[in-house]
């Protein structure tokens, strides 16, 4: 339970890291997050 | 943040869908730091508000170089060559602008951002790494920020950003359920 609840962050930090990063440079641009 | 919701959103409905939590183990991205720290450089970039200058182009384009590794190194998971894809055309954007994201001024009209479109032309706005410009002045505009969505979203989109929201949101459709093949062989 544990070490899927850790695997779980570690998937979702991974991957809204690379699409917030890849999208919008940061979520709170000016633009409104376009990248 | 509009890129955040279209993953939340995914993320909800895989789970109302029947989706698991203990599927993604055999799902796992490898070197999940790169997008990490290409975030973290991101963020202190825009964060610091540094004049622009050479070293911070190169800061901003070696944080995408790093994106673009992790996604390469990850192409096997799903939702990750459409990502990629998107990626790679914000990428472009930026390059041919000087490393700047070209965002349309009438765009950003649109979105009921009229402040930022009345600033002058090449105007770097604070907060983003976009530079305001209209498109007979951006090299490759159709690939800029030129999307606009309403108040009170008010968000100016690429059409890279929607391949990467789409991406993304593809990788929770299919990461919350069980590999097939591991399903048979399993079974």
């Amino acid at each position: 339970m544990k070490k899927t609840y850790w695997l779980a962050v570690y998937v979702v930090l991974t991957v809204v890291s690379a699409v917030v990063a890849s999208g919008a440079p940061i979520p709170w641009s000016t633009s409104g997050g376009g990248g | 943040m509009i890129l955040l919701a279209a993953l939340a959103l995914s993320f909800i409905v895989a789970l109302a869908r029947g989706g698991r939590l203990s599927t993604l183990e055999h799902w796992l991205p490898v070197h999940g730091w790169l997008p990490g720290l290409a975030l973290l450089i991101q963020v202190l970039v825009v964060a610091l508000h540094p004049p622009a200058s050479g070293v911070i182009v190169a800061l901003l384009g070696t944080s995408l170089v790093l994106l673009l590794t992790f996604v390469i190194l990850n192409l096997g998971l799903p939702g990750m060559a459409l990502l990629g894809s998107g990626l790679a055309l914000n990428l472009v954007a930026i390059a041919a602008n000087g490393g700047w994201m070209p965002v349309n001024p009438g765009a950003l009209e649109h979105a009921g951002l009229h402040a930022l479109a009345s600033l002058p032309q090449g105007s770097l706005l604070e907060g983003s790494k976009d530079i305001l410009l209209e498109a007979e002045h951006a090299r490759l505009w159709w690939l800029g920020d030129i999307i606009p969505l309403p108040p009170p979203i008010s968000v100016v989109l690429s059409l890279g950003d929607l391949l990467v929201a789409a991406g993304g949101a593809w990788f929770w459709q299919k990461a919350l359920f069980p590999r097939p093949n591991l399903t048979a062989d399993e079974g």
